[in-house]
C-alpha cells in the first residue's frame, strides 16, 4: 500500500504541474462558494418579493 | 486523368475515422433521438470539414489564392470573433424556460448550485491527467450540461479542445435519460426515493416573473462581470417571455431564432472537429472526463439533499438534488420517473422542474467563474 501511495506521489511530482493543480482546487473552492453566495443571495430577494404582497 | 483521383490520394487514417464519427453522430441523432437538432448537423459538418481539399474550409487554390470556405466562414464570425451563435441562443433558450416553479419554491436556488460539482472536480481531474489549466477548465465546463457555455467558455479561453468539449457536451446531455437513473439508484436508497414532497406552489405575481430577470442580471453582472454576456442574453429572453407586451418578439426567439441559430451552430462547430484536431489520446480523455463530470454533478446534487435532510423537519427526496444540473427538461423527467417507480404517487416533476431551471442559471453562473477567475490564475 505504501508503495503504491508513494508511486502515485512520484507519478504527480513528475507529470502534473502543481502550481494549475493547486489553482484547479482554489478554483473548486472559491467557483462553488462564489455559485452558492450569488444562488443564495437570489434566493433571498425572491423570498423576501414573495412575502411582498401578501404583508399588503 | 490524375485530377479525377486528387482527392483520394488526400484520404488519411485520420479523416476515415472522422467519416465514422460522422455517421455515429448522424446516426444517435436519427435512430436514437439523441439531441438530433444539434448530433445531426455535427455529424454531417464532421463529413464535409474532413472532405480531401474541402471546400468549405479555407483552401488554397494555385494560381488564384486563398478561397474561403463556408464553415470556417460561419466559425470565424459566429464563434471565433464573437461568440455570437451560442449567445443568441441563450435568447432562444431563455425565452423558453418558465421559472414559475422555481420562483415558488426559492430554496431550489440552492440545488442548481449544488450539482455544478462536476465542472469543478474534472478541472483538477484533468489537471492531474496533464491538460493546462485553462484547458482542463474548458473540458469541466462540459459538467454545467449547457451546449452554448461549454462553447462559449472554450473559446474564450482559447481552448485547444472546442470540439471535442462540444461534441462531449451535446452528447451527455442527451445520455443524461442513461447516465443520472445509474448514478441515483448508486447514491440512494430506495426507501429515500419514495420520500414524498408535497407541491404547494405559491402564487408567483406577474411583477416578480418581471423583477427576477432583471434582478439576476444585476447580481451576476456585479459579482462576475465576465457571465453578463451568458447570464444577461438568458435573462433577456426571459423578460421577452415574461413581460406580457411582446408575444411575437416571444414567440420568434422561441422559434425562429432558437431553430435558426441551432441549425447553423451544429454544422458550425464542426470546423473544430477537422481530424488533426479531434483524432488523438487528448479526445478520448475528454469524453471520459465529461462523463466524470455529469456523474459528479448528479452525485453533488444528491448529496448535497442528504445534507440539508439532516437539518430540516420536511424531508427532500435526494433525487430532487440530481436534477440540479442543467440538462433541461430531460433531468426533471429521469428525477419524476425514477419517483413513480418507486411509488406510483410519487409526484416530483415540480420540484425537479424548479431545481433544473434553478441548474440553468448556476451553469451559466459557473461559466462567468470560470471565466473570471481562470485570467486571475494564469497570468
Amino acid at each position: 500500500m505504501t508503495n503504491f501511495l508513494a508511486k502515485i506521489g512520484y507519478f504527480v511530482a513528475d507529470k502534473v504541474n502543481i502550481q494549475d493543480l493547486g489553482s484547479a482546487f482554489k478554483l473548486m473552492g472559491q467557483g462553488m462558494l462564489g455559485i452558492f453566495v450569488v444562488m443564495a443571495v437570489i434566493a433571498l430577494i425572491v423570498y423576501l418579493l414573495t412575502k411582498v404582497p401578501a404583508n399588503k | 486523368m490524375e485530377f479525377l483521383l486528387e482527392g483520394f490520394y488526400d484520404v488519411t487514417w485520420q479523416k476515415c475515422v472522422m467519416y465514422a464519427v460522422g455517421i455515429l453522430l448522424i446516426y444517435l441523432a436519427i435512430k436514437k433521438q439523441y439531441e438530433p437538432s444539434l448530433l445531426l448537423p455535427m455529424g454531417f459538418g464532421a463529413i464535409l470539414v474532413n472532405l480531401p481539399l474541402s471546400g468549405v474550409v479555407n483552401y488554397e487554390m494555385s494560381g488564384i489564392g486563398e478561397v474561403a470556405g463556408i464553415i470556417e466562414w460561419l466559425y470565424d464570425i459566429g464563434i471565433h470573433a464573437s461568440e455570437a451563435m451560442p449567445l443568441l441562443l441563450f435568447i432562444g433558450i431563455g425565452a423558453m424556460i418558465d421559472f414559475g416553479p422555481l420562483l415558488s419554491n426559492p430554496k431550489m436556488f440552492l440545488f442548481g448550485a449544488a450539482a455544478q460539482f462536476g465542472i469543478f472536480f474534472v478541472v483538477a481531474a484533468a489537471v492531474i491527467l496533464g491538460f493546462d489549466l485553462k484547458d482542463a477548465a474548458s473540458i469541466g465546463i462540459i459538467g454545467a450540461a449547457d451546449g452554448p457555455t461549454s462553447i462559449l467558455v472554450s473559446q474564450v479561453l482559447k481552448s485547444n479542445y472546442i470540439g471535442p468539449i462540444a461534441v462531449a457536451a451535446y452528447s451527455y446531455m442527451a445520455l443524461v435519460p442513461i447516465i443520472q437513473p445509474a448514478v441515483i439508484k448508486a447514491t440512494t436508497t430506495k426507501k429515500e426515493r419514495m420520500i414524498r414532497m408535497p407541491y404547494n406552489p405559491s402564487n408567483v405575481s406577474k411583477g416578480l416573473r418581471i423583477a427576477f430577470p432583471i434582478i439576476v442580471t444585476f447580481i451576476a453582472g456585479f459579482v462576475a462581470p465576465q457571465s453578463v454576456s451568458l447570464v444577461g442574453f438568458l435573462m433577456f429572453g426571459n423578460l421577452i417571455r415574461e413581460c406580457g407586451v411582446l408575444n411575437t418578439l416571444s414567440d420568434a426567439a422561441q422559434n425562429i431564432l432558437a431553430n435558426l441559430v441551432t441549425l447553423l451552430l451544429g454544422i458550425t462547430i464542426s470546423f473544430s472537429m477537422r481530424a488533426e484536431q479531434f483524432v488523438n489520446v487528448q479526445t478520448l480523455l475528454i469524453m471520459g472526463l465529461g462523463l466524470v463530470a455529469f456523474v459528479f454533478d448528479t452525485a453533488a446534487g444528491v448529496f448535497f439533499a442528504k445534507i440539508i435532510n439532516l437539518f430540516s423537519k420536511n424531508k427532500i427526496n435526494p433525487m430532487v438534488g440530481a436534477a440540479g444540473i442543467s440538462a433541461f427538461p430531460m433531468s426533471a423527467r429521469v428525477v419524476q420517473k425514477l419517483g413513480l417507480e418507486a411509488d406510483s404517487q410519487n409526484h416530483l416533476l415540480m420540484h425537479a422542474v424548479g431545481a433544473n431551471v434553478s441548474g440553468q442559471i448556476a451553469s451559466v453562473l459557473a461559466g462567468g467563474m470560470i471565466l473570471n477567475l481562470i485570467p486571475q490564475m494564469i497570468k
